[in-house]
This record gives C-alpha cells, sequence and structure tokens, in this order.
C-alpha cells in the first residue's frame, strides 16, 4: 500500500504539469507556464459553466415534467461515456507504453502497486471531468429537490465512483486496441487508428441512439420511467446512481459500490498477471528490412519540414484520432444530408426551425467541425525531447510553422471541398449560399490552423511521458476547442437568427484578417518564442 | 571560426550558470571542453548553438552573430546533445535524408557520406529500422551521421563517446581528426580526461561557470598529467 501511495503521488505531481511549473527558476519558462495553467484553468472554468447551463437548462425541463430525478441519471450517463472514450484513448501512454517504464520498474515494487498507480492516475484525469458534469447537476437538483441532508454525503461518495467504472472499461477497450496493434507499428499504423475510429464511432452511434430519445419531444413526455429505462438499458450504473440519490435506495447505492469494488478488484488481478508481458509486447518494436544502400532522393526544405511533420502526424494513432474524427464527421454530415436530403427537410420542418434559418447557419457549423480538427494546437508539443533538432538546424521558425500548418490544410481543404459539394447537391443550394458554404469552413480551416500555432507555441508542454498529456489534455487543445465552439455557434445563432446575407462574408472576412495577423506574429516573434522551448 | 566574448546565463536568481566566459576556436582546432558536473558546459554548447538565450556577451561562428544571423550559423555547424533524442517515429535513413534536405546536400553527397559514415559506424543495414528500435548507441551512431553528413565547418558535441562501444569511439576519433585536417572545427565537452588529453590540441577546464584555464593542451597542462591539473583547479583553485 506504501508502494501505491508513493507512486501514485509521483504520478499525481505531474498532473498538468504543476510541479514543474512551481519549481521553474527562470522567469520566463514560470510565465509560460503560468499562462498553459491560466489556459487550463479557464477551460474548467468554461466546461463547469457550460455544465451549469446545461444542467439548468434540463432541470427546468424534467422538473415540469415532473420528473427532475432524470437529471442526475442522464448526467450520470454522459459522464461515462465521455470518461469511457477518454479512457480508451489514454490506456495506451499512461498504462501501457509509458515513457518511464523502465525506470519505475527497475525498483523494487509490486508490479500491483505500479499497475494501480497508472489506473489512478487515468482515474485522477477522469474524476476532474467528472466533477465539471456531476457537481452542477447536484448542486441544480439539492436547489430544486430541496433533499435530506443523506443526499449531500451520498452524492459525494457516489460522484467518487462514478468515473472508476469506465475507467476500467475503457482502459480494458484500450488494452485490447493496444495488444492487437502492439506489432503493427510501422507500416499497420493505419490499421491502428481505423481500429480506434471504428470504436469512437460505435460508441457515438449507441450513445446517439439514446440522445435521439431525449430529443425527441413524444417519448420524452411519455414518462418518467420510460427515459429511466432508456438510461438502465444504456448503462444500469447511472441508474443506480439515479435511484440510489432521487429515492434513497440502498440497494442501487450497494449494486454501485459493489460493481466498482469487483471491477477494480478483478482489473488489479488481471493486471497483476499481464501488465510486464503486455508492456514488453508494446515496448518490443520489430526491426525494419535489412537496409541496402540505394540512390537517395533530394527535397526542398519545408517540403522536408512537411514530410515530417506528416510523418509524426501519422505515426501517432491518438492523434490521428483525435483530430481526423472531425473530418470523418464532416463527411459523414455531407453523405447524410446527400442520402437523406428530404429527411432532413422534413425533420425541420416538424422541429419548427426555419429550413431558411438552418441554411444560413450550416457553413458556420461546418466551420466549428473543421476547428476541432485542428492539427496544429498540440503539434508544438508533439516535439516533445525532439525539439532540440529544430532549433538547432538552419530552419527559419516561419518554415517549421508553414509545415505543421500545411498538414492542417491538407486534411481540411480536401474534406471541406467534398463535404460541402455534398450537401451543395443534396440540399439543391443557390450559387450565393454555395460560395459561403466553401469559404466559410476553409476560412475556419485556416484561422483555426494558425491559431493552434498561436496557441500552442504560448502554451507548450514538452516534458509529457504520454501523447494524450497534449492531445487531449494539453491547455491549448482545450482552449482551442472551446474557441472553435464559440466562433462557431456565435455566427450560426446570428445568422440564423437575422437571417442576415452579411453575416457570412464578414465572418470569412473577420477570419482572413484573424488569419493574417496571428500570422504576422507568428512570423515576428516566432524565432523568440521558439528559442525559449526546451 | 567560433569566438565567444563575455558570456553570461543565468537561469534566474543569482547564481550565474556562466560567468564572463570568453574562447576562440580556430579552424583546424579539437578543442575540449571539461569541467565538474554542473559546471556550464552543457549551458555554453547549447548557447553556441544557438538553442539557448543568453543574458549577454556574443557569440560568432564564422564572424556571424548567433543572435543577428542564426540561420546563417547553423548552416556552418552541427550539435549533438549528451542525450540525443531523435525523431523516433522516423526510420535512421528517413532522418538522415531529412537532416541532409534540410542542410540542401545533393543527392551525390549524401550517398556518399551516407554509406561512408554508415558503414564505418556498421549502421548501414540497421538504418532501416525505427529509431525508437534503436538503442542508445545507435542512436548516437546516427546522430554523429547526421551531425557529418554536411561536413560542417564547427561541430559541437557534448559527451560524444557517451553510449558508444570501444570500436565506434575510436571511428568517431577518427571521423573528428579527419575534419579538423580539412579545416572544420570542434568543440565538445568530455568527462573522458585520456581521451581529451590525446585527441585535442586545445582545452579549456570551466568550474563555476567560469573558465579557469583555456588554450593550448601542452601550455595548460605543461609537464603534468590533464587528470591532475584538472583536479587541482577544479579542487583548489
Amino acid at each position: 500500500m506504501r508502494e501505491f501511495w508513493i507512486l501514485t503521488k509521483l504520478q499525481i505531481s505531474s498532473l498538468f504539469g504543476i510541479n514543474k511549473i512551481r519549481h521553474m527558476k527562470n522567469a520566463e519558462e514560470k510565465k509560460q507556464g503560468k499562462r498553459a495553467l491560466g489556459g487550463l484553468a479557464a477551460m474548467v472554468f468554461a466546461l463547469g459553466y457550460v455544465s451549469v447551463f446545461y444542467s439548468i437548462m434540463m432541470a427546468n425541463a424534467f422538473a415540469m415534467l415532473g420528473m427532475l430525478p432524470t437529471l442526475l441519471g442522464i448526467m450520470a450517463l454522459a459522464a461515462s461515456l465521455l470518461i469511457l472514450m477518454f479512457s480508451i484513448f489514454e490506456t495506451k501512454g499512461v498504462l501501457f507504453g509509458f515513457g518511464d517504464y523502465d525506470i519505475v520498474m527497475s525498483w523494487p515494487v509490486d508490479v500491483r502497486a505500479v499497475a494501480a498507480s497508472r489506473v489512478c492516475s487515468m482515474y485522477a484525469y477522469n474524476f476532474v471531468y467528472a466533477v465539471l458534469l456531476l457537481l452542477p447537476a447536484g448542486a441544480v437538483y439539492a436547489v430544486k429537490a430541496a433533499p435530506a441532508l443523506w443526499f449531500y454525503p451520498l452524492y459525494l461518495l457516489l460522484m467518487l465512483l462514478l468515473p472508476a467504472l469506465p475507467t476500467i472499461v475503457g482502459a480494458l477497450l484500450g488494452t485490447a486496441l493496444t495488444v492487437l496493434t502492439a506489432r503493427m507499428k510501422k507500416k499497420n499504423n493505419l490499421m491502428s487508428i481505423l481500429l480506434q475510429m471504428a470504436l469512437v464511432i460505435g460508441i457515438m452511434a449507441i450513445s446517439m441512439r439514446g440522445s435521439s430519445m431525449v430529443a425527441d419531444p413524444t417519448k420524452l413526455a411519455d414518462s418518467a420511467a420510460a427515459l429511466s429505462g432508456m438510461i438502465g438499458n444504456a448503462y444500469p450504473p447511472a441508474l443506480w446512481f439515479q435511484n440510489a440519490l432521487s429515492t434513497g435506495s440502498l440497494l442501487d447505492a450497494l449494486w454501485l459500490i459493489l460493481l466498482t469494488a469487483a471491477s477494480i478488484g478483478l482489473l488489479m488481478l488481471w493486471l497483476g498477471k499481464n501488465f510486464v508481458s503486455i508492456n514488453s509486447r508494446i515496448k518490443s518494436k520489430p526491426r525494419g528490412e535489412t537496409f541496402v544502400m540505394r540512390r537517395q532522393m533530394r527535397s526542398g526544405r519545408v517540403i522536408a519540414l512537411f514530410r515530417r511533420e506528416l510523418s509524426r502526424y501519422f505515426s501517432s494513432t491518438l492523434y490521428v484520432v483525435n483530430t481526423a474524427f472531425s473530418y470523418v464527421m464532416l463527411l459523414a454530415a455531407g453523405v447524410a444530408l446527400l442520402v437523406k436530403a428530404d429527411a432532413v427537410t422534413q425533420f425541420l420542418n416538424s422541429q419548427e426551425l426555419s429550413f431558411a434559418s438552418v441554411l444560413m447557419a450550416l457553413p458556420f457549423v461546418l466551420g466549428w467541425i473543421v476547428s476541432m480538427g485542428t492539427t496544429t494546437s498540440s503539434s508544438i508539443s508533439m516535439e516533445g525531447k525532439s525539439i532540440w533538432i529544430i532549433k538547432s538546424l538552419p530552419v527559419s521558425a516561419r518554415d517549421w510553422f508553414a509545415s505543421k500548418l500545411m498538414v492542417t490544410l491538407m486534411l481540411a481543404v480536401p474534406c471541406v471541398l467534398v463535404a460541402s459539394t455534398l450537401i451543395v447537391v443534396g440540399l439543391r443550394q443557390s450559387l450565393a449560399d454555395a460560395i459561403w458554404l466553401y469559404l466559410v469552413p476553409l476560412g475556419y480551416a485556416a484561422a483555426f490552423g494558425v491559431f493552434g500555432l498561436w496557441l500552442n507555441i504560448r502554451m507548450p508542454r514538452l516534458d509529457w511521458q504520454s501523447e494524450a498529456e497534449v492531445v487531449k489534455q494539453g491547455g491549448a487543445t482545450m482552449v482551442c476547442v472551446f474557441a472553435g465552439m464559440g466562433a462557431g455557434f456565435g455566427p450560426a445563432i446570428l445568422a440564423g437568427l437575422t437571417g442576415s446575407p452579411l453575416v457570412p462574408p464578414v465572418t470569412f472576412a473577420v477570419l482572413i484578417v484573424l488569419t493574417l495577423l496571428m500570422w504576422r506574429s507568428l512570423a515576428t516573434d516566432g524565432e523568440r518564442r521558439l528559442l525559449l522551448l526546451h | 571560426m567560433l569566438t565567444i566574448e563575455h558570456l553570461n546565463k543565468s537561469y534566474g536568481g543569482d547564481v550565474k550558470a556562466v560567468d564572463d566566459l570568453s574562447l576562440t576556436v580556430l579552424p583546424g582546432d579539437i578543442y575540449g571542453f571539461i569541467g565538474h558536473n554542473g559546471a556550464g558546459k552543457t549551458t555554453t554548447l547549447r548557447a553556441i548553438a544557438g538553442i539557448l538565450s543568453f543574458d549577454s556577451g556574443s557569440i560568432r561562428i564564422d564572424g556571424k552573430s548567433i543572435v543577428e544571423e542564426p540561420i546563417a550559423c547553423k548552416r556552418e555547424m552541427a550539435y549533438i546533445p549528451d542525450n540525443p533524442d531523435l525523431y523516433e517515429h522516423l526510420t535512421g535513413i528517413q532522418y538522415l535524408n531529412f537532416v541532409a534536405d534540410i542542410y540542401g546536400v545533393s543527392a551525390r553527397l549524401r550517398d556518399e557520406r551516407i554509406k561512408k559514415y554508415a558503414d564505418a559506424f556498421e549502421m548501414t543495414p540497421r538504418l532501416n529500422d525505427l529509431i525508437g528500435s534503436c538503442s542508445h548507441g545507435m542512436k548516437q551512431k546516427i546522430a554523429v551521421i547526421s551531425a557529418l553528413i554536411h561536413s560542417p565547418k564547427l561541430l559541437l558535441l557534448d559527451e560524444p563517446f557517451v553510449g558508444l562501444d570501444p570500436k565506434a569511439a575510436h571511428t568517431l576519433k577518427g571521423f573528428m581528426k579527419e575534419l579538423c585536417d580539412d579545416g572544420s572545427a570542434i568543440f565538445f565537452s568530455t568527462h573522458v580526461l585520456e581521451v581529451a588529453e590525446k585527441l585535442c590540441n586545445k582545452i579549456a577546464i570551466i568550474k563555476n561557470g567560469r573558465i579557469v584555464a583555456a588554450g593550448d593542451m601542452d601550455k595548460v597542462k605543461g609537464d603534468e598529467s590533464l587528470e591532475t591539473l584538472f583536479l587541482e583547479l577544479t579542487e583548489h583553485a
């Protein structure tokens, strides 16, 4: 147990790089570190704010229908789903194949203590997300339902337990993927990417089935039992969470506690036996074919940088799945609007939404999806300990930035062109609308590509042990995602409400001006900031 | 080839990592840089390589300032850190081609040089392996080949012999001499005093960020061994 606590303390000290920032001596580095932490704090606040907003909205709706406790079940389900997805991504790098594996395993500590400390680290990250979703929901529920005093300690206990199960299931799914693709490192990395993408799409499809039921007012009005049944079918622990807290059902609380405890016990038992063998399998990398010297080809400097960047991007399954997923969504939206154009039109009319308003908002929604696929917001952090190479080579910061931007544009531009064409054909858009359906998302691609670089050079994290620390939890990535949400939905709402034809051109112009300004800032200040990275 | 004048660098606080350091490395020099752990060797090398900013002083490579003309300076030199973290997602040959592309090395010259250096370090058959699967010594060899691929005028090495097997260390020493015979210069840090004594024509000893002895090897050490001199200067000076 003592070993577990020592190792866990070590893990927790690296959370969000707080310990490093605390002990930095260099004033400039400290400033940079504080900025990164500030960004994270702002994002936590933003996520918390969105969570409070949704909780209040849902609580009001559910209260009117006399089914307020459903709020707890829905939020527990949402938190569990989010944690499940994050855990799948985090497994490789946090639980298996982590950077300091050799040194940690050389210490005289029990393998189970090492494995448990890694799971605990995953849990700690996930707990933050759970708190952000569940605490506002609990507070709103408490205000509206005025429960008895036992509610509060039980809520805290169950909120503490709830993230454990999806973390464990996510870790197991992530492990299965990791083992399956461990030997596919070089040529078959594509298979690893496709498998992860398929898994995420599968989970999303299941969750969307549930959420479409929630969005359907006829089903929502049916009864609280129908919705609770849906939650119970999708994920029984979420329903136990709801019942235990709303009715004080000790049985439901016990189910949740026992299932969590049993899962932890079984996982530890399994990890104790398989932790070393799985890590060894991941660590042993296949040898390439024997090299025979042949004529080598020469490339230009920027092309060489671009190829290096592209190779880095596709070498990381996590990086690809986390960003390219947006482009898959974009293409899926395009195909859906082409194939199901009539059904979509019918649905929009049934929702009492003006079809014209939706069409006005469409370019910005596409822009928002594009902004989520930006690869640049973690591309500088992804250099990691190899940053010395770029710094010591005769490469200007501008060329280095350009190579990173080119990767984002290489992914975004073809996807936007294809998706927009599908939508234009499917919805039989006019020429004027069609132009903005292309230009606005392309403007977002350029603006967020440059914005990602602009953010990441100010909020870098190069000392990561796992790619998840920068790709999923990096301050710059999170700021970029939330900024994209604001930049997409703001004009979308404005365009939808006003119907003004000026919104697309003005937004496009603003995006281009911001792109140029940020690029200028990078070009003039980039060398100095690059020098500060280490 | 390399002129450092009154270089100062601190990492915050009063303690200086490098304190008023000045030295000159001429073409053909193999200049050893020795000092205890934390004396300021790596900081100095990183500042020369243009990857670390410094507080005051100047560093010139072939007459050009590393602050004012960093790209031009970097074209003339190569740097290998003490722990070369290379791109693990690339194979050895991909990494060498990447570096050659950055320095604009022609296809013919890179073929010649990769073959020459990779054969000498017995790395040719393994150049298709991912760098991530290479041992520390193999990574070090790839880093050395990448540094030699454009025939730099100034080669900066931080503890270059760490991790190399005896044969590879011997091969590297041969290439260092060959490079300097062709008019280039080498400035490198080492803890292996016997190597420094045999290989270098010039030496600088650094203690707490300050140079305590520098110049021609014979003049600096006189009749003493380098080890005796080093211990005297670093323990009693």
